[in-house]
């Protein structure tokens, strides 16, 4: 996601933000709890809602421990060991495949085997056929001696993303710069 | 915004508060629910989470008193009436547990009732992670440091390498980012 333009909900959010963090003097807090309340009161104050909702997704997804979109070997372990349904699937670059959505499961872990020797950072792009960018993922993490990525998301994620053609790119970025490595279409 | 524009008197003119004011529980139900996040906010600014909760809980239960007491006699009054028990709480400092307990005795209420007032915030775990994944590296672990980890900017800013100032741009940036993306479709059915 690129740099937004600042909206009135996001200068809103920014000034929670601030208040909850203690960047304001105490002058600006008490003004802006003036304005807080009777904003709150007047149920003209989603930014609240927004944090709240925000906060509580974010840490229920930590303590499912898939807040981490990408993940290494090691960390899949650690996944598989929590008890969730993990749906594994290994995606074969020569003849690329949907994987099997059947059933029930709580995660779709996806390994993509990518040589990763000398890469410094890796971003993805997901387009539709006819090559409009659906979304950007910057900053793969990955460990190079997995020789593969695993892309980690929920189920319900997976069924929404698996209803739909589309193209993955990969980029590397190593010393000599910016490479394709994988393109992926299924 | 200015300290100016911030402290402008706001003209209440909701039925709901004046049904509130008259005794309606269903009005005095939604003021509490509005009012719940912003007294958490001011709770979460200067004490810790656990501690927060039950601050929260303390000044609804006195603004419940004050409602039912029918002390809060204009609209308009309503939100300076709460903020007015935020910083009396604050400054007393006092937990007052037996008061609470005089509290929930009198009005027949028990800690339940109050989490039930808990406004329902949500949003799909599926989405979120479509929106975090579009974050930077140094984006999603501003976000997660300070969400999920309770971080101060100063320990995030140590973690990584940055000052505090770009802690604090980077979290506006990304939660502009991830509100935006949020009100959106998920990415794979965008076309």
């Amino acid at each position: 996601m690129g740099t937004p333009v600042k909206s009135e909900s996001d200068l809103a959010l920014g000034q929670l933000d601030d208040y909850l963090r203690g960047a304001h003097s105490d002058e600006q807090a008490h003004a802006y709890e003036e304005d807080l309340f009777a904003r709150a009161l007047a149920a003209e104050a989603p930014e609240l809602g927004f944090r709240a909702a925000l906060q509580g997704t974010l840490r229920e997804m930590a303590a499912r421990g898939t807040i981490s979109p990408w993940l290494t070997a090691h960390e899949l372990d650690r996944v598989l060991a929590s008890g969730l349904r993990v749906r594994q699937f290994e995606l074969d670059l020569a003849r690329p495949a949907m994987p099997d959505l059947s059933g029930e499961f709580d995660l779709l872990v996806t390994k993509v085997p990518i040589d990763l020797s000398g890469v410094h950072r890796l971003d993805a792009e997901v387009l539709t056929l006819e090559g409009v960018l659906l979304k950007t993922m910057p900053d793969i993490a990955f460990d190079p001696a997995d020789r593969a990525v695993y892309a980690c998301c929920e189920a319900e994620l997976a069924r929404t993303a698996g209803s739909v053609r589309t193209i993955t790119r990969v980029w590397a970025v190593d010393d000599q710069g910016r490479r394709l490595v994988s393109e992926i279409t299924v | 915004m200015s300290n100016e524009a911030l402290a402008a008197p706001r003209a209440i003119d909701d039925p709901l508060i004046t049904q509130a004011l008259a005794g309606d529980r269903a009005a005095e139900r939604e003021v509490c629910q509005r009012l719940l996040p912003a007294i958490r906010a001011f709770a979460r600014r200067r004490l810790a989470p656990a501690a927060a909760e039950d601050f929260a809980h303390d000044a609804l239960l006195l603004l419940l008193e004050a409602l039912r007491e029918r002390r809060i006699e204009e609209p308009a009054r309503v939100a300076g009436f709460a903020l007015g028990i935020c910083r009396n709480l604050a400054r007393e400092r006092a937990r007052s547990g037996e008061r609470r307990r005089e509290l929930y005795a009198q009005f027949g209420l028990r800690e339940s009732d109050l989490l039930a007032l808990e406004p329902r915030h949500e949003l799909s775990r599926a989405h979120l992670e479509d929106c975090y994944s579009q974050l930077t590296e140094r984006a999603r672990r501003v976000i997660r440091a300070t969400f999920c980890e309770d971080d101060d900017d100063a320990q995030i800013a140590q973690a990584l390498a940055l000052s505090e100032a770009n802690v604090r741009v980077i979290r506006h940036r990304s939660l502009a980012a991830l509100r935006g993306c949020l009100e959106g479709p998920i990415s794979w059915v965008r076309q």
